[in-house]
């Protein structure tokens, strides 16, 4: 009796143990924590003229790419990538995975990434990321490839320059992604203002602002222009700083360079506008919640993607575009044009097939593909004019002006320090809690404490 | 033989426990200690070395993260101390209520508690929406003054702390429940008898048989408001101005945006031993263990 009440014992603890193990034990996915997941298709036979290099060995191999965008437009048209991808290669299985707009999430997902060793082979990034993600060492040198690749000499300048990080070349910029002053023409008409001439200066644009503002009481229902509350990214502050003649951060001697006077009469003109009471409190980082995408604001800073978005949802509504804004009409302005680029891990165990899908990714035929797809600017040479004459011109014209006038967040390691600490004095400032130099110092000294 | 017995139900018992001590040394006990050695590094994802209390060091001059205790402890006092007084108040009310009314009330009070904080973060950014939220809307209906709930750092932590408390209050409302269903009715009948009015009744007697459940709420109540994050993460990413960053806020900026691993973790032990320091406490002076003699 005593053996058998043991032997249950035993066998019931060992169950127990099982049970535990194969619960913390699980299948690896290669797709890691995808908010969605994709398959590649292996597809038919490769035509015969498209016939291109095949890795050596022909063996099957599964490479793995995360992109930018979580939308439905997003996934279909890196699904038609793919698909194409695999006319050319049906030996190269490519997985692809979306990622967040939110840089922070992204981060958070790459960090997970090398920490688990499911870091994709391929990744669409950011501006910001090439110096942040480039001085971890993420990323492989593309010289090597580009140096045998056929198309080289057609992809644009700034392409390779937004690129680079401390002479390396880790990444390529797959397209330009520009933040677009847009306006609605209805609401510039009901305020009688002069749908045709938008603002081109700060203070033009303070007096239409003010003018297109509509308020029940103290509360504002309609805002004149979107300025936002929180603009954790400085993607709406930064073009005021460097319109204004800041350098806002050196990044040939890696310092800030942002409690210039230059600096400071940005922080307090858009100090001025928001005491105005001109807008409605928003995140600049989440676009869905802008005000202008509700149909609640007669301005603000879009990309190209929001853009497409609210015409899709308000056909009716007919947009404008503001040349890039000047300070005073004096000196030209700086918009803020980000760069969405591609690189390929320093850890891919497949870099050759890795190399092939980021050839491809910037072939003209995806490439215009993109543009057809959302209307995003081409990074082709041989594909500029075709781009200018393509579907809405008064749109391209905008875009090509602010992509040629645009400069995008700095590649320095410590990006992300700067903007948690510039942004806290960009809400000091518009909060009317500090002056624009004391905030601007006072986040000196702390990144600067930080970098050190 | 007495022995051999005494053995024998000793090692069964050992058996019996070891899938849960297994459980606790591999995902508690490991990561807290490899937590502490990598406090004691500069670890940043790709490198790793040992720079001594350099870390500690910098916390003590690190105003941010001076800022992130201070906002958690208005967290943990306000959603705990509000959470246990509303709680105890509601179940006081459902425990006199008899009907079929009551039992639907409890139900709903408590499904916030086991509802995604996060998914009720963003149902809480919608009620908190300056513009089209029903919160001003209501403050509105009542004659106030609106406010940007989250925009505005005067008022975005009493928003995540009303949130808080809203999520807790059904939770700690059960387990008072619990205990009120456990004191015996004649200690009321008795008190009655004496001339006790209510309120004599619920001070000298609801209240000291609700004490062992009063400081289990406490304990878990003050670890989980020390471990505020995801409601702050999604509603306010520690915003506006710092005003709502906590502790744990700071260790996943610090480690995951920033890379700065090694001060997370060092960030983390500060939190680990703040946390202790209250448990310790309560122990001592919570009297747990106190028996009501009511024979």
């Amino acid at each position: 009796m005593k053996k058998t009440c043991n032997l249950v014992t035993v066998l019931l603890t060992v169950l127990m143990l099982l049970n535990l193990l194969s619960g913390c034990g699980s299948e690896v996915s290669p797709t890691g924590t995808p908010q969605e997941s994709l398959l590649g298709e292996n597809t038919a036979a490769i035509d015969s003229s498209e016939k291109a290099a095949l890795p050596e060995d022909g063996a099957p191999v599964t490479i793995q790419f995360w992109f930018q965008g979580t939308s439905r437009e997003d996934l279909d048209f890196v699904q038609k990538c793919i698909s194409s991808f695999n006319e050319k290669y049906p030996n190269i299985t490519v997985e692809a995975t979306g990622m967040s707009s939110v840089i922070s999430e992204q981060e958070t997902k790459l960090n997970a990434g090398v920490l688990s060793d499911t870091y994709p082979d391929v990744i669409a990034i950011v501006l910001a990321q090439v110096g942040s993600r480039g001085f971890l060492g993420d990323f492989e040198d593309l010289q090597p490839y580009i140096n045998e690749w056929s198309e080289k000499d057609d992809l644009f300048d700034s392409a390779y320059e937004m690129g680079k990080y401390q002479g390396k070349q880790v990444a390529l910029g797959l397209f330009p992604n520009p933040q677009i002053y847009t306006y609605r023409k209805d609401s510039f008409i009901e305020a009688g203002l002069d749908p045709d001439n938008p603002p081109g200066t700060w203070a033009q644009l303070k007096d239409a602002a003010e003018k297109l503002t509509k308020r029940e009481g103290h509360k504002v229902i309609f805002a004149g222009l979107d300025v936002p509350s929180i603009d954790s990214s400085l993607v709406f502050t930064e073009p005021y700083m460097r319109s204004a003649g800041s350098a806002v951060i050196d990044e040939i001697n890696l310092k800030p360079a942002f409690t210039d006077d230059a600096t400071i009469e940005a922080l307090d003109f858009i100090s001025e506008l928001a005491q105005l009471n001109i807008s409605i409190p928003h995140d600049q980082q989440k676009g869905d919640e802008r005000p202008f995408m509700n149909g609640m604001a007669a301005i603000s800073n879009l990309s190209l993607s929001q853009i497409n978005q609210f015409k899709e949802n308000n056909p009716d509504i007919e947009l404008g575009y503001f040349p890039v804004l000047s300070k005073d009409g004096s000196t030209p302005g700086t918009a803020f044009c980000g760069y969405q680029l591609v690189a390929m891990s320093a850890a891919s165990k497949h870099k050759d097939e890795a190399w092939l899908l980021i050839e491809h990714m910037l072939s003209n035929e995806v490439v215009w593909d993109r543009t057809e797809t959302f209307n995003q600017p081409i990074v082709k040479k041989s594909l500029e004019e075709p781009y200018i004459n393509y579907g809405d011109s008064v749109l391209n014209t905008a875009v090509l002006e602010y992509v040629n006038n645009g400069k995008g967040k700095a590649t320095v390691p410590w990006i992300s320090v700067f903007n948690k600490y510039v942004s806290v004095a960009y809400e000091e400032v518009i909060n009317g809690k500090k002056t624009s130099e004391q905030a601007l110092i006072d986040a000196e000294t702390a990144l600067l404490k930080e970098i050190e | 033989m007495k022995r051999s017995n005494m053995i024998f139900s000793d090692r069964c018992g050992y058996l019996f426990i070891m899938p849960y001590y297994i459980f606790f040394l591999i995902f508690v006990a490991f990561p807290l200690i490899v937590n502490i050695i990598l406090s004691f590094t500069n670890f940043n994802l790709k490198t790793i070395s040992f720079v001594g209390f350099k870390n500690y060091a910098n916390l003590l001059t690190d105003k941010l993260f001076h800022i992130s205790i201070r906002n958690t402890l208005i967290y943990v006092v306000f959603t705990v101390f509000f959470s246990i007084v509303l709680g105890l108040g509601l179940a006081l009310a459902l425990n006199l209520a008899k009907s079929w009314g009551a039992k639907l009330f409890r139900g709903i009070i408590y499904m916030p508690y086991v509802t995604s904080m996060v998914s009720m973060s963003m149902v809480w950014l919608w009620l908190y929406d300056p513009t089209s939220g029903a919160v001003n809307a209501i403050v509105e209906a009542l004659g106030m003054t609106p406010h940007q709930w989250l925009y505005d750092e005067r008022y975005a932590l009493g928003a995540i702390i009303v949130m808080g408390i809203w999520k807790n209050i059904g939770y700690y409302m059960t387990l008072f429940l619990a205990g009120l269903m456990n004191i015996p009715a004649y200690l009321y009948e008795a008190a009655w008898v004496d001339g006790a009015n209510a309120f004599r009744r619920f001070l000298h007697i609801t209240i000291p048989m609700l004490r062992p459940v009063t400081f289990f709420i406490l304990i878990t109540g003050v670890i989980n408001a020390f471990n505020v994050f995801e409601q702050v993460n999604v509603m306010t990413s520690g915003g506006p101005m710092n005003s709502t960053t906590t502790i744990v806020h700071q260790i996943y900026t610090r480690s995951f945006t920033e890379y700065r691993m090694g001060y997370g973790a060092a960030q983390a032990v500060v939190l680990l031993v703040i946390i202790l320091i209250f448990t310790l406490l309560n122990f001592r002076y919570g009297s747990q263990g106190q028996d009501m003699d009511i024979g």
